[in-house]
């Protein structure tokens, strides 16, 4: 009983990761073939062009095997990008079965119903390995599925192998997450730790392949050992020590967690420092910014808003320090620079940064947009909406305040991004137009606030599917944008996509009609959620 | 003519299958403790969430202090103090964030009330909202819904997951509240929790308000169980056909059965009869309640 509920709270991540695994698959597979063509030196030359760009990112990403081939495209792509979210998920999913089970009381329950609680950890992990199994076989299938259609011939048991790894790899993230979460006093700190801590070793794996007489502290990393296994990739082996090796130490570490479980008291972690003691307080905060409910909102997020502004901050920054040396390296090879061209044209520096760090700012913004939306329904779903509306406020000015609170928040990252590279771009040996420069950069405003609006009205009227619903249109919108130039769309289909609405700002004429459509977007979704507010009911229940 | 607090009439809300409100016609005058009682599911909170606006009624209406519930709602909220049946989460945000988000929002609010309150409830407003438990956020929310001295309290359960220490406190709260002017409008579905602060109750069964009456009046509709013992062989025949008497049963010299309404014909029919023993055993209030939860036709008893 108790492994079949196990398996059950685990099915939306089921679902979402087996579906989106089977979908990355098969579009990289479209992609492979649009971009890298049917001849052997149309691929060679986008092999090369990969593994220069993948150079560049060494000290975060493997470099591939084999990348002008499908086989090997497919697993550079999947280790340089899907198998971080992956990972990230298996970390929340740890610090979830080590904690937020706690804070929902399931554990209680089951421990109050007789389940003792080393068969409860054993129970959640093995149903959570199951479904990382699952999850990491579904990308085969897409490849599989993708592969007749793209005239390539991969290797399946290469592949399937490949995923056995990875699901290793990621179990024993998850095992890593679990552990840590067993000693903090609260689960916010065990989540941050856990996560932070697969963060870190994924700096590590970084480290230790870019520098050679720190590649020891690699051993650390699952990242690592996943690394190991190139099987996917034509000539590529299977490191089967890795693999036992990173199951037997993830079965090692959930071993570790029960004795600390036992010990522990349940919702309190090992350690219970940081805890409050001291006199009661008795008087009501008479901070300014929570006066208003935006600015209590960007106040309550204010530690999340910061990190998103310093990342962004950060990895502008970063990306355009790195910019120079990807692009002399390119275009140093004609067959690459004719590609590159096509991907990106426009002058050489400016061209190559609009496709390295605005591409990703994008991305960012899609994703602060989601993160919000999911922070509104949540609120909703709650009953924080429903007390809001008991004091004299209006569900017109509920709107206009989120409205408010996205803008600013949004307008904050991205004068982030802008500082990052604005600050970096001198230094850079880019000769970068500084107007293009903040032209570009001021566009993502736009471009953010359009999800903003979308999502604004959605979690208006639907609060409970506005998450999944936002999400799946930045995948598609994301999708639609990259795929559009691959496959020669008409503009008015390629023009449905915000990302290919964007552009590439930062070279040529700036043209402000997608700015213009971009804002409309955001007012229609800002009507739309102040009439489909007025209109719904507001209850938790 | 003086303003009703709250005034209902034909108020409805259908969620289809028989789930909602419906036809409630109530009215609350203004300085009452109303006590809105019913089983969980009874259509408690939906007539809450109707009367401070956040659902639109498929049919009637409702108004507080005068106002429409739902075209004046934000007027409303300036003089409502609420409590939801359930506190939301506020995450890592302190009481005195939250405290003060509410109070700056309403306005009125002063640190000297806040403080009167928080000592009485014994509420910390330094702790994350996470780290309380399930009594404190009740507290909480008893601030939050008192610190503005509203005129009309809407408060859904508001005892739910109160100590009996902090119970009686929250009531002194509802009674100085009274006192001052203010209208109380409470749900539960314990009577005998918010008995001794209400003048009326009403009691609502599967969306339907079935009984509205002063305290007294429910004692006045009781059912006694009258227990008598005879010196020799038990004479139910004595009671079987006396108005208001039902459920008799004999067993050796006793007999037991329900009356209802006066005792004078039982007490005739004992004359001449050599009686060891009577006893009437007075049925809780609790008791009373419970009648009204039974299934029962649909139609509002009087």
């Amino acid at each position: 009983m108790i492994g079949w509920m196990a398996w059950r709270l685990h099915r939306r991540g089921l679902i979402g990761f087996s579906v989106g695994g089977f979908l990355i698959s098969f579009f990289y597979g479209a992609a492979f073939l649009q971009a890298a063509g049917t001849t052997a030196q149309s691929q060679a030359a986008f092999g090369r062009s990969v593994t220069l760009v993948a150079k560049q990112f060494a000290f975060l990403i493997p470099l591939p095997v084999h990348p002008e081939t499908l086989g090997g495209y497919e697993q550079y792509k999947w280790l340089a990008g899907a198998i971080i979210i992956m990972m990230l998920w298996a970390g929340l999913a740890g610090v979830g079965v080590g904690r937020a089970d706690e804070d929902r009381g399931l554990t209680q329950e089951w421990i109050a119903s007789g389940v003792s609680r080393p068969r409860l950890l054993l129970a959640r992990s093995a149903a959570f390995g199951l479904v990382l199994l699952v999850a990491c076989l579904a990308s085969v299938v897409g490849i599989a599925a993708i592969a007749p259609l793209v005239h390539q011939d991969p290797d399946v048991a290469g592949e399937i192998l490949k995923a056995l790894s990875m699901t290793a790899g990621l179990f024993a993230g998850y095992a890593i997450a679990l552990l840590i979460a067993q000693f903090p006093a609260e689960r916010q700190t065990a989540t941050a730790l856990g996560v932070g801590a697969l963060v870190l070793l994924l700096v590590v794996n970084g480290i230790a392949d870019t520098i050679e007489a720190a590649s020891w502290i690699g051993v650390i990393s699952p990242f690592h050992w996943m690394e190991r296994t190139t099987s996917a990739a034509p000539g590529g082996t299977f490191d089967l020590g890795a693999t036992v090796g990173l199951a037997v130490a993830a079965l090692a570490l959930i071993g570790a967690a029960i004795p600390i479980f036992l010990r522990r008291d349940i919702g309190s972690g090992l350690f219970n420092w940081g805890r409050r003691t001291g006199a009661a307080v008795r008087v009501a905060s008479g901070n300014v910014l929570l006066r208003l409910p935006f600015t209590e909102g960007l106040w309550e997020q204010r530690v999340g808003l910061t990190v998103w502004v310093v990342s962004t901050l950060l990895l502008g920054s970063l990306m355009i320090s790195v910019t120079k040396s990807v692009a002399d390296a390119l275009f140093a090879d004609p067959a690459l620079a004719v590609v590159f061209r096509g991907a990106a044209p426009g002058p050489t520096y400016a061209a190559l940064l609009g496709f390295i760090w605005f591409g990703i700012a994008l991305l960012l913004l899609a994703g602060y947009a989601v993160v919000q939306v999911s922070r509104w329904s949540a609120q909703d779903q709650d009953g924080r909406v429903e007390l809001l509306l008991s004091a004299p406020i209006s569900r017109t000015r509920v709107v206009i305040e989120r409205a408010l609170e996205f803008a600013v928040a949004s307008l904050l990252i991205v004068v982030g991004g802008y500082i990052g590279v604005a600050a970096t771009a001198p230094r850079s040996g880019l000769n970068l137009d500084a107007g293009h420069l903040f032209t570009a950069s001021a566009l993502l405003w736009p471009f953010a606030l359009a999800f903003g609006g979308l999502g604004v009205a959605l979690v208006s009227r639907w609060p409970r599917i506005a998450v999944p619903f936002l999400a799946a249109f930045a995948v598609v919108e994301y999708i639609l944008g990259d795929l559009a130039p691959l496959f020669k769309l008409p503009d008015w289909v390629a023009n449905l996509s915000v990302f290919h609405l964007y552009g590439n700002p930062v070279v040529g004429s700036v043209s402000w009609t997608p700015a213009l459509s971009m804002t409309l977007v955001f007012l229609a979704g800002f009507a739309a959620a102040l009439v489909l507010m007025r209109q719904r009911d507001v209850s938790s229940a | 003519m003086m303003t009703a607090a709250i005034r209902t009439e034909k108020l409805t809300k259908d969620y289809g299958g028989g789930r909602g409100l419906f036809d409630l016609d109530l009215e609350v005058a203004p300085g009452e403790v109303f006590g809105y009682l019913g089983p969980n599911g009874a259509g408690k909170s939906t007539t809450i969430r109707l009367l401070m606006g956040l659902i639109h009624p498929t049919g009637g209406s409702a108004s507080i202090l005068g106002l429409d519930a739902i075209g004046q709602s934000v007027e409303v909220k300036r003089l409502v103090g609420y409590i939801p049946g359930e506190l939301p989460q506020f995450g890592g945000l302190r009481g005195r964030d939250i405290a003060g988000h509410f109070g700056a929002l309403r306005g009125g609010v002063d640190q000297t009330r806040v403080k009167e309150i928080t000592e009485r409830l014994d509420l910390d407003l330094g702790l994350k909202f996470r780290q309380y438990s399930t009594g404190n956020k009740k507290k909480l929310g008893i601030l939050i819904a008192f610190m503005h001295r509203p005129k009309l309290l809407i408060l859904d359960e508001p005892t739910s997951g109160l100590d009996p220490l902090n119970q009686q406190e929250f009531f002194k709260l509802v009674l100085e509240a009274t006192a001052a002017g203010a209208t109380v409008f409470l749900s539960s579905h314990v009577l005998s929790e918010v008995e001794h602060v209400c003048q009326r109750v009403g009691i609502i069964r599967r969306g339907r308000l079935v009984k509205v009456a002063r305290l007294e009046e429910l004692h006045e509709i009781r059912v006694r169980r009258v227990e008598i013992e005879f010196a020799g062989e038990a004479q139910p025949e004595l009671f079987a056909h006396l108005p208001g008497v039902e459920n008799v049963e004999s067993n050796g010299h006793r007999v037991t059965f329900t009356a209802r309404g006066s005792f004078e014909p039982i007490a005739n029919a004992l004359a001449g009869h050599h009686v060891v023993n009577l006893a009437s055993h007075e049925p809780s209030l609790e008791e009373v309640f419970l009648t009204f939860y039974e299934d029962a036709p649909e139609k509002a008893r009087t």
